[in-house]
């Protein structure tokens, strides 16, 4: 009787060893997961046009933060002049390449510390906002700061958007 | 149970065991590669000028001998290598046999202001068309006959490439009574790009 119990005990160990064994192997062979988030890639520039030259002139950029990440601010600034023979009301967007940031992207442009426009990217995608106003053979300063939110968590990791700023011109007679 | 039946039980719980190691163990070798963030896009052929939608010249009442010079700062923003041919589909009136036209090619220091031509520059190749208004618009009136220029020595417009265009238009000291109260009409200069 008693002999016939320790058998028992001994199979029902073996049992559980085995299993032990088989559930260490299995977890031990699982890929690991780690490595932090890469960060988005960023990049701004403006295109000059007839009217109006750029410095510097896209494709060159004027940002270009190859790892932003949730919570960052990256920022930088470009000149506009007026080559027209008339005063120019600009209006400005901003244009991105991809959507993957369009929401938790968040610009603010101004010039010459008064806010031209402000929102996240996919509110700033029509001409709009406080017109830039540069006489002739004048050039104004832009300046563009470009904050990622917190709210974006992982979703940022992959992101690669390139933003054109675009501008609409009207004449200021 | 009989031993029978505990020696196929035991045979059972060692394959199990060994199938869900030898998922583990395999799956620790595998392996991938991929090819990501494939596109294609298309180029862009953009042209513009400073003009601000203002004429070159305006002139009216003009008297023999009268001539007026203006600037404009042509930039070409396509991303795509192109050629500029420069024509008029106008139609001129009759004083355009009358005025005499030059126009060159060159550059132009700080802000060019439109039509202001202060600064300007001409390039060593001289003028592009020298004629009359009227033989500009009968020989180059699209873009297969319209005068080829390039930015400086090269022979293509490349991103950001601009030329500045000195443009002189002269009523003839020569022109006739004939011409007295004519006009050659709204006229327009076409600079038209098209990729290489």
């Amino acid at each position: 009787m008693a002999a016939t119990s320790g058998i028992r005990m001994a199979r029902l160990a073996g049992l559980l060893a085995g299993v032990a064994l088989a559930t260490g192997v299995i977890l031990a062979s699982l890929p690991s997961s780690g490595g932090a988030a890469v960060g988005a890639e960023v990049t701004f520039y403006a295109n000059q046009t007839g009217e109006f030259a750029v410095s510097p002139p896209g494709p060159a950029t004027f940002i270009d933060d190859r790892a932003l990440h949730p919570g960052q601010t990256v920022s930088g600034s470009f000149r506009i002049a007026n080559q027209t023979g008339v005063t120019k009301s600009i209006l400005l967007s901003a244009e991105p390449s991809a959507s993957d940031l369009n929401a938790t992207l968040r610009l603010r442009l101004a010039s010459g510390g008064e806010t031209l426009r402000e929102g996240p990217l996919d509110r700033l995608g029509t001409p709009g906002g406080k017109p830039l106003v540069v006489a002739p053979g004048e050039s104004a300063t832009v300046d563009l700061a470009a904050h990622l939110e917190t709210a974006d968590g992982d979703g940022a990791a992959a992101a690669l958007v390139q933003v054109a700023i675009q501008f609409e011109a009207g004449s200021k007679r | 149970m009989r031993r029978k039946e505990k020696i196929l039980l035991s045979f059972l719980l060692v394959g199990v065991l060994g199938g869900l190691a030898g998922l583990g163990v395999f799956g620790a070798f595998s392996s991938t590669t991929s090819n990501s963030n494939n596109s294609f896009a298309a180029g862009t052929v953009v042209i513009g000028d400073n003009d601000s939608n203002s004429a070159l010249y305006s002139v009216s009442n003009a008297k023999p001998g009268q001539s007026v010079t203006s600037c404009i700062k042509v930039t070409y923003t396509g991303s795509l290598g192109a050629d500029v041919h420069l024509y008029t589909s106008s139609t001129i009136g009759s004083l355009g046999q009358y005025i005499d036209l030059t126009i060159t090619p060159g550059t132009q220091t700080g802000t060019p202001t439109f039509p202001s031509c202060t600064g300007f520059t001409a390039d060593s190749g001289g003028a592009l068309y020298t004629g009359t208004l009227a033989n500009f618009a009968s020989t180059k009136n699209s873009y297969a006959n319209g005068v080829v220029d390039y930015p400086g020595s090269t022979t293509v417009w490349n991103t950001n490439d601009s030329v500045v265009y000195q443009f002189t238009a002269t009523l003839q000291s020569t022109a006739p009574d004939t011409a007295q109260g004519t006009s050659t009409g709204s006229h327009a200069f076409t600079w038209e790009a098209r990729n290489q």
